[in-house]
């Protein structure tokens, strides 16, 4: 089938409306992304029809609930390359880190990080009392291999990195990544928020232990992700949080627990999360992610051009394969700028991005970002253009 | 809303910022944060004979908080610590000649947050939680009644 993004984007009825007036270029795709019609008819038809506490209860409705809910974590797994028995659903790639770092780090823990991560894979660590080393980045914005190589040296229990940046959007080699820390006896723990929506990616391929990403990055709802822990990993960790549906016994003073999925999801799951998810999956699988990729690339490619044709323009980073182009019009402050592209119907990110110790490497206080997903098109491009000389034009 | 924001009273203020410059000598400063947007403002005051002699402010900032705080520089000059202490929001507003929506509001706070700190470090008191709830939430009663006392 050919990509068609006009078919496309009458399939996601927000695009339709008007913004001051203006058409709507909704340019914050790494921020969330809008929802298929048919995302959000499965769930309405889960509720309508279907809905009951999974894995709780034998009735006919429960089973029911209980089916549709594991076929989408079956969805999932797939999706990643991982086993069902792999697949944890969380509630965004934050909840998940959270709990990588509550069941792996403990207080004086040595744990790896990178300069490029967003606050979800910092502040988690830091509230475990873990003892945090960051890897350093290239100027171009991918991780420093050499450097995360010397810093492995010094023994951390894991390493967790962003497979791409959210602000710069460079994907990392995190096959390569991984690998480097297994062979220093460290876990790995990937941040997949901003990798997962543009791309396959093969779980067990990549040889990580802990793999992170969200649903609504990838036109499913808010309120449910995903965290893959690796079956050798996962049966060997004790749950975070505990509560009704993940033991196996509970006693006076002491509870043995479920196998795994079940153990790491305490108390009654966001189903209908669940079922959104995976029409999600359907989705981005029908156009096909290959298509997605190409589609974002071009946009991204496009819109590096535009950006250089309005002058004076800084970019940060290389976000050609999951459409992230952050950049500073001149010494124009990044909230004036997507002030004003609002104005035109183009919404845009400014600020740190939760990626505060970032922006200092990088020598901002914020930049703006512009992000593309599959319905997205060239003339939106053109209209941020637009927008930004006009920013210029009134505030330089 | 930005076309409205952006008006010229703002925009002169933001090219051409009044007193933006590190103090030397100041009698106080205040340090101000905005999380959201990494705003980042220090006032300066210069306080004699108990009144404010001079004020300066420096920082990254967008244009609404330029802005606010150039005003602000203006605004505080001859005021006792007492008086400056008391702007509140509206005045800030007034001054702006426009209400911004919730989000660019806190940019146009920012300042004033940042010259009651340099106030409050001037009295050697500290800000009561109330009065911070205040300038971050931008409670509007709460922001009359410290323009009120201003009028007065």
């Amino acid at each position: 089938m050919a990509f068609d993004v006009d078919a496309i984007r009458k399939d996601f009825p927000i695009l339709a409306r008007r913004v001051n007036g203006k058409k709507l270029a909704y340019l914050d795709n790494a921020a969330t992304t809008q929802k298929p019609r048919c995302v959000l008819d499965a769930m309405r038809d889960y509720y309508e029809n279907s809905n009951a506490n999974a894995h709780r209860g034998g009735h006919a409705l429960a089973e029911e609930a209980t089916e549709i809910y594991e076929a989408a974590r079956k969805k999932v797994a797939r999706f990643v390359g991982a086993a069902p028995s792999e697949i944890v659903f969380t509630r965004n790639t934050t909840e998940a880190l959270n709990l990588v770092a509550c069941m792996t780090a403990g207080k004086g823990a040595r744990v790896l990080l990178t300069q490029a991560e967003h606050h979800s894979n910092i502040v988690p660590w830091q509230l475990g009392g873990a003892k945090l080393d960051y890897a350093t980045m290239r100027s171009y914005g991918a991780i420093c291999i050499s450097d995360v190589a010397e810093r492995l040296q010094k023994r951390p229990a894991i390493f967790s990195f962003s497979h791409a940046s959210n602000v710069l959007g460079n994907v990392n080699d995190a096959a390569k990544l991984c690998r480097m820390a297994r062979r220093a006896g460290a876990l790995s723990c990937v941040d997949a928020a901003q990798s997962a929506p543009h791309m396959r990616v093969d779980v067990h391929g990549m040889g990580c232990d802990f793999f992170a990403f969200s649903a609504h990055k990838m036109l499913g709802p808010t309120g449910i992700g995903v965290l893959y822990i690796r079956k050798e990993v996962g049966e060997k960790l004790l749950p975070a949080f505990g509560g009704g549906g993940m033991i196996e016994d509970v006693d006076w003073q002491r509870s043995t627990f479920a196998a795994a999925p079940q153990k790491f999801e305490p108390g009654t799951q966001d189903v209908a999360g669940a079922v959104g998810l995976a029409a999600a999956i359907d989705y981005l699988e029908g156009v096909g992610m290959a298509a997605v990729g190409k589609h974002v690339a071009m946009l991204h490619k496009a819109c590096v051009e535009e950006l250089a044709g309005v002058g004076g323009v800084r970019t940060y980073g290389n976000g050609s394969k999951t459409g992230i182009v952050s950049f500073n019009v001149g010494k124009l402050h990044a909230h004036d700028v997507s002030d004003f592209a609002s104005q035109e119907g183009v919404m845009l990110r400014a600020g740190h991005h939760c990626a505060k110790p970032l922006m200092r490497v990088l020598g901002v206080s914020a930049t703006a970002r512009a992000s593309f997903y599959l319905y997205n098109t060239e003339e939106e491009v053109e209209m941020l253009a637009a927008a930004l000389k006009r920013a210029k034009k009134v505030l330089s | 809303m930005s076309e409205e924001l952006y008006r010229e009273n703002i925009l002169e203020h933001y090219k051409r910022p009044h007193n933006r410059e590190k103090m030397k000598g100041a009698s106080c400063s205040g340090h101000a944060i905005n999380p959201f947007c990494g705003d980042d403002i220090t006032f300066y005051l210069k306080v004699k004979d108990g009144k404010v002699a001079g004020a300066s402010f420096d920082g990254h900032a967008c244009a609404i908080c330029t802005a606010s705080a150039s005003m602000l520089t203006g605004e505080v000059k001859g005021k006792s610590a007492e008086g400056a202490r008391a702007i509140g929001k509206e005045r800030v507003l007034a001054l702006l000649g426009v209400s911004p929506g919730p989000t660019r509001l806190k940019c146009a706070l920012l300042p004033l947050k940042a010259l009651k700190m340099a106030v409050y470090s001037h009295l050697g008191k500290t800000m009561g939680k109330d009065e911070e709830k205040e300038i971050a939430e931008a409670d509007e009663g709460a922001g009359r009644q410290a323009d009120d006392e201003v009028g007065k």
